[in-house]
């Protein structure tokens, strides 16, 4: 066999081998594209401004976690601040005996109900509640009323607070039963707004009219301060009628006492 | 009056003593409320 007549075919061979490794050779650049591909999109998926269309072509499901995760409404943040109104009263008064009414404004950054009384026994539901940022045109004031027929109420006349942003605003009242009964009682309270600049009318918006009951009782026909004068007296005479018997019993301790520690 | 009659009475009258305080010194009970309010928009 002539030796040249090999010489086409190895070129051949040689020329397919290096056709092959050119070819795995060119894979690896072209792999790194579809990371680039997905980091494309992914990027702009931690942007809050980012639309759930935009998620859909990836295919990778971490990446719809995080887009369909909730974004908090930047907006509103600035705007709008989210206040709660807590209103706080007695179910039952002692006849004779006072109590307090509480009006709270409170601001709630997280949007969601805030107890603000830790006394066991108490029901808190609501919702929270959002008021334009009024403040750099207007001077913002609570008012507030309380009025109760037949229980007296200190103050009687209606009592206002400036709103500063951010601040709570809280208000008492004081409310005694002289006679035992059921009596109502309704609260109301107002957002006064007095504006700083010209151009600005005042204004007032009703904020919440809240109706309660409030039950006086007594103890068998006693007010709070005779149960607890009764109270008091009962205390000393169960003492005193044990005195005797109490003294002797000392006495004999005494007695008893008194050899031991005598040399 | 003999001693168990003093004891009797004695026991009788604290325990009025300790219903009566407690009836007439017990924190009250309040009822809290956190109202839903209108959006205020000027």
């Amino acid at each position: 066999m002539n030796r040249r007549a090999w010489i086409p075919a190895v070129l051949l061979l040689l020329g397919g081998a290096l056709a092959t490794g050119l070819g795995s050779c060119g894979a690896p650049l072209v792999e790194p594209t579809a990371p680039q591909a997905v980091y494309h999109t992914a990027g702009p998926l931690a942007s809050p401004t980012m639309g759930v269309e935009e998620v859909e072509p990836s295919p990778q499901p971490t990446m719809s976690i995080h887009a369909l995760t909730p974004q908090p409404p930047q907006v509103l943040g600035s705007f709008y601040e989210r206040r709660l109104l807590t209103v706080e009263w007695p179910r039952r008064l002692r006849e004779g005996d006072g109590d307090r009414v509480r009006l709270r404004l409170e601001v709630d950054e997280a949007g969601t109900i805030t107890p603000t009384v830790t006394v066991a026994g108490h029901d808190i539901h609501g919702q929270p509640v959002e008021i334009p940022n009024l403040y750099l045109t207007h001077d913002i004031y609570l008012q507030a009323h309380l009025s109760a027929v037949g229980l007296q109420v200190e103050p009687r006349q209606p009592a206002a607070a400036l709103l500063q942003p951010g601040q709570p605003v809280e208000m008492y009242w004081t409310l005694r039963g002289p006679e035992p009964g059921l009596y109502q009682a309704v609260l109301t309270a107002q957002l006064h707004l007095v504006p700083k600049v010209e151009g600005h009318r005042e204004r007032t918006l009703p904020l919440a009219h809240q109706l309660f009951q409030v039950q006086v009782v007594n103890f068998l026909g006693l007010s709070a301060f005779w149960v607890r004068l009764g109270g008091l007296f009962s205390t000393l005479l169960g003492v005193l009628l044990q005195l005797p018997d109490l003294l002797e019993v000392w006495q004999r301790l005494r007695g008893r006492d008194a050899p031991m520690s005598s040399p | 009056m003999n001693r168990k009659w003093r004891l009797a009475l004695s026991l009788f009258f604290l325990l009025v003593a300790v219903v009566l305080l407690y009836w007439g010194l017990r924190p009250l009970e309040h009822e809290v409320i956190t109202q839903p309010l209108p959006v205020v928009v000027p």
